[in-house]
């Protein structure tokens, strides 16, 4: 198999249309003036650009849900180290204890013994757990707030989000894209989210909501600038913007080598885009609650976490992608090394959050425009100087 | 002394806190971490621990001492009808026979009670006992309130306690208003009172003279319930605090 | 944006308590706070004029619960002087130990609750951790683990059991090893240095006009501790002196405060071994308590937040007249818009974290 896409090509082309086409023109046969539509449809769907379409489909449907199930790990593994990290274990919920749930919920309460529970597996079902309870929850709109802003806003950082899924390649066989332009739309469609926060941080019509959009605002931005910046000595280096020609160059030496300054301007950067602590302050629990998303409830601020996790996942990936040497390794394949990279950044980015506390909003700016702005700048210097050189 | 804390390099201050989490980390995942897995394993108590009381209604005089410290009120005592066992066994049965009054036990609202242990302090036999019992919860208010016979504990060998005074006060008559109506004698629950005769003769309406018996107590066995004061319909009882020269034997009656 | 009043009230994740502290901001800095308090307010002073003497140790228990030994203790005391009463000398050792164990727990959990406002959750488990050994400890000889009910009039309720010292000397060297780790991860991290140093900084003066006291005061390098200066129990015969902390530049910041408390952290561990290894024999509990009590009588000890003071009227019957507690902490509140000025609305719950609010005592 070369690559995803023609894998989908060849099984829209061999399965799905054959077995789709047949009810189509059989509606056109015994419908003739109303079903016409029917058979355009199943000879669209037969010619080239029908196929490419539904491969497409199928291929940003493969990567969205490689996405999500990546992200949902990430959830599960955050919960787990933090619990091991304050010498406690975790969330217990697991496939162990579902008959328990079952009988519980049925109300057969003699065969239900507290004292012998069995809560005490691996946690898999957590997150399953804390879905149900999003979905359970009821969405509400607060009495004087801007009812349609207040529900486009979660809107745009949530669709900005899950677009990124899509956008960076997990190996040359799993790509849902491999455009010339790659990693700059990635970078500009990251930047999208703090319309997302702003708006919602307004719509809500609470001060406190307010103070943390503008907060994140702020801190989005001031770490725009150094984030490009150290990404552009790579570029530099590699000559283009695509992932795949970045990977490529990458062969002999990884990046984080002769870029070392380069790769820790970015992890800041990016710890202070996804708002994770030490760089959180815009949801800082102690003082403005949840910040921005105070307000929002039920599923929308199920999709907000989520969102948040995928921007971290996804920035994870294109450090990898820059600096790590995406999925190049030996003897194992791309995507498993790929991804064991981007785990061991997540991992670091973990064990940071429940290492350190929080940075006031005052010192992450002047690190943002005074320590950081100069060293990427530096690092460009240095990269000019060795593609000069060398 | 501490000397000043100085203020870390920049590599040290970024590097020595993961130094504390990833050796945690690691230690928890490899080792035990400190959780407690409740239910399947519980905490280990100590014999003081305050959990749920426990009654020896064979030790158990019925004073009403704890009804009386309870901060909360929450400690009543109710009137029990004793079977022919337990009169058998009950300290206080010997004194039935005597008795225009049914025993009484504590009842608790365990809505209300706080597991202070005050009742188990001041109990003068022993018979009051916290136990380490600490799953209660219930559904409703009412299925709090445990009735007297619930908290009733049997004992195989009952402990040796000697009666022992904790609220520090003993009574004191002033015999010159003592009727010798012997409702002292009939309600004290350690029948630590005895009648005997007057300090003095009293005058009769008519101006003869005759002798009235008042009641004598033995200090030893006093606990300071005062239920002999509130009995007392002339009020001619008071409570004082007991000396420090400890009394022995029978008193007479002092004048107040 | 133009100026606005922000509250950070009744109900917060933040406040160690239930107070509210509405604070005026311009921006992003502080000019004007008003701290509104009365929200816990349970009467207790009113409620102990209602019982016996001997039944308000479960009142004072729960004034502050997170120190709740070191009320009843106050209570006692006053009680005692009171009544004429004096303690034995096994039960006033018994005393110093279990306090200065309560005083370990107090700021163990003050380090629990003061992390997570700068953001570092950990830190609460930590301090809870370690917070759990000591009331295992305490829970040995009182049955209770947040309320104990130990100390009563004229001494305490029973005696140490055998194997106290070994398990107590056991815990001390665990807290010891755990705080030594812990400077990595507090003194000697960038982050909370950043934080701390330099924020809610009052002078010495200041502080003695104000009249705050405790570790708060001694932070500032004023070496006033009522456990030496108007002793107590078996304090007069143990070696001790105040230690004391100042922020670089004078006065004390969040940075000296914490060191504070860990310091006395330390020297609340040396004062419970020097106790332990002097502990004379004896009974523990007087030999005759009045029920009855009259006149009058105050007494103030060396709580884990500053200067507790008690005060009872008596008029002859078993339950007092008049009661009134004193608070460290109620002063402190009051003076805390005075150093809040000029910081940053994320600088607050640092500031009055680092003071180790409890508003139990402070709404009575």
């Amino acid at each position: 198999m070369t690559s995803l896409y023609d894998w989908s090509y060849w099984f829209c082309e061999a399965w799905l249309v054959p077995l789709m086409t047949p009810l189509l023109y059989f509606q056109e046969h015994i419908m003739p003036p109303f079903s016409n539509p029917a058979g355009d449809l199943a000879r669209w769907m037969e010619s080239a650009a029908g196929l490419n379409v539904l491969a497409w489909t199928i291929v940003v449907n493969v990567a969205l849900m490689i996405g999500f199930t990546n992200v949902i790990i990430v959830v599960y593994l955050e919960r787990k180290i933090a619990g091991r990290i304050m010498d406690r274990r975790g969330p217990m919920l697991s496939l162990s204890s579902l008959k328990e749930i079952a009988s519980d919920l049925a109300g057969y309460a003699p065969e239900y013994n507290w004292k012998t529970t069995t809560y005490a597996g691996i946690g898999i079902l957590q997150n399953v757990a804390d879905g149900i309870k999003f979905f359970c929850k009821e969405l509400i709109v607060p009495d004087k707030a801007d009812r349609l802003l207040y529900t486009i806003g979660p809107v745009i950082f949530i669709s900005s989000s899950i677009l990124l899924l899509v956008m960076v390649p997990f190996s040359p066989r799993i790509a849902a894209s491999s455009a010339p332009l790659g990693l700059l739309v990635v970078m500009a469609a990251f930047s999208i989210a703090p319309i997302g926060v702003l708006t919602t941080g307004w719509a809500c019509n609470n001060k406190y909501t307010l103070i943390g959009g503008m907060r994140s605002a702020a801190q989005l931005m001031a770490y725009e600038i150094p984030l490009l910046l150290s990404m552009a000595g790579v570029f530099l280096v590699a000559g283009s913007y695509n992932p795949m020609d970045i990977v490529a160059q990458q062969q002999g030496m990884w990046n984080v080598v002769p870029q070392f300054l380069g790769f820790i301007v970015f992890i800041v950067c990016m710890l202070a885009e996804v708002e994770r602590v030490p760089f959180d302050l815009p949801e800082a629990e102690a003082e403005l609650v949840e910040g921005w998303t105070t307000e929002i409830g039920g599923l929308r601020l199920g999709l907000v976490f989520a969102a948040e996790y995928i921007r971290g996942f996804v920035g994870a990936m294109i450090a990898t992608i820059l600096f790590l040497g995406g999925w190049s390794g030996p003897f194992l394949p791309g995507e498993i090394w790929f991804l064991l990279k981007v785990y061991a950044i997540l991992v670091f980015f973990i064990i940071l959050r429940w290492t350190v506390p929080r940075i006031r909003t005052d010192q992450i700016l002047l690190l943002g425009w005074k320590r950081l702005l100069p060293l990427s700048l530096i690092n460009l210097a240095l990269a000019i100087l060795y593609v000069e050189v060398f | 002394m501490p000397e000043a804390t100085k203020t870390p390099g920049l590599i040290q201050s970024i590097f020595s806190p993961f130094t504390v989490t990833v050796k945690q980390m690691l230690k928890s995942t490899f080792g035990r971490p400190q959780t407690t897995m409740y239910p399947l394993e519980r905490r280990e108590l100590p014999p003081t621990y305050r959990g749920m009381n426990a009654v020896i209604w064979d030790l158990c005089i019925g004073c009403g001492i704890c009804a009386e410290v309870c901060p909360n009120r929450c400690l009543k005592m109710k009137p029990e009808e004793l079977d022919e066992e337990e009169q058998v066994r009950a300290w206080y049965g010997s004194h039935l026979a005597k008795r225009k009054t049914k025993p009484e036990r504590p009842a608790i609202n365990f809505g209300h009670c706080m597991f202070c242990g005050f009742c188990e302090d001041y109990c003068p036999t022993g018979a009051m006992t916290m136990t380490d019992f600490y799953e209660m919860a219930d559904t409703t208010r009412e299925g709090l309130i445990y009735p007297a016979r619930s908290l009733k504990v049997d004992m195989e060998t009952l402990p040796q306690l000697p009666l022992t005074n904790y609220m520090m006060e003993s009574p004191v008559l002033f015999s010159d208003t003592c009727i010798g109506c012997r409702k002292c004698v009939d309600n004290c629950p350690t029948n630590c009172i005895i009648m005997d005769t007057g300090p003095k003769d009293r005058e009769k309406r008519d101006g003869s003279k005759h002798n009235i018996p008042v009641p004598y107590f033995d200090y030893t066995i006093c606990i300071g319930c005062s239920t002999c004061v509130k009995v007392c319909p002339v009020d001619c009882l008071h409570m004082e605090p007991i000396s420090d020269s400890s009394s022995s034997g029978l008193q007479p009656a002092k004048a107040a | 944006m133009a100026e606005m009043w922000i509250h950070m009230g009744p109900q917060h994740p933040m406040t160690h308590g239930l107070w509210n502290l509405r604070i005026k901001v311009n921006g992003e800095t502080i000019t004007d706070a008003v701290p509104e308090l009365g929200y816990l307010h349970r009467s207790v002073e009113k409620i102990g004029e209602r019982r016996k003497y001997f039944m308000n140790t479960t009142l004072t228990d729960r004034l502050c619960y997170a120190s709740a030994m070191t009320w009843t203790h106050c209570y006692c005391l006053t009680a005692e002087e009171l009544m004429g009463v004096v303690a034995p000398p096994r039960a006033q050792y018994i005393r110093t130990v279990v306090l200065e164990l309560q005083r370990i727990a107090s700021h163990l959990m003050w380090l629990g609750a003061y992390l997570p406002d700068l953001g570092l959750i950990t830190g609460f488990l930590y301090g809870m951790r370690d917070r759990e050994m000591f009331l295992n400890l305490l829970e040995i000889p009182s049955g209770g683990r947040l309320l104990y009910n130990y100390v009563k009039i004229g001494g305490v309720k029973r005696d140490l059991p055998p194997g106290f010292e070994a398990k107590a000397e056991r815990v001390m060297q665990t807290l010891e090893r755990r705080l030594k780790e812990y400077e990595n991860l507090y003194d000697n991290s960038k982050i909370f240095r950043m934080r701390n140093d330099g924020v809610g900084i009052y002078s010495a003066s200041d502080a003695i006009n104000w009249g705050i006291t405790g570790p708060n005061l001694r932070s500032a390098g004023v070496p006033f501790d009522l456990r030496q200066a108007d002793s107590y129990d078996a304090y007069p015969e143990l070696d001790f002196e105040p230690a004391t902390n100042t922020a670089a530049g004078g006065g004390s910041d969040c940075f000296s405060r914490y060191r504070q408390r860990v310091d006395e952290m330390h020297q609340s561990m040396n004062l419970i071994r020097q106790a332990l290894a002097k502990m004379p024999g004896g009974k523990v509990m007087a030999d005759s308590v009045p029920l009855r009590a009259s006149g009058e009588a105050f007494r103030r000890t060396e709580d884990s937040r500053g200067e507790a003071l008690m005060y009872l009227i008596g008029d002859g019957s078993d339950r007092p007249y008049r009661w009134k507690i004193r608070s460290p902490m109620f002063t402190t509140v009051s003076a805390a818009p005075h150093f809040l000025k000029g910081y940053k609305v994320a600088d607050v719950p640092a500031i009055m974290g680092s003071l180790d609010m409890c508003i139990g005592e402070t709404d009575k």
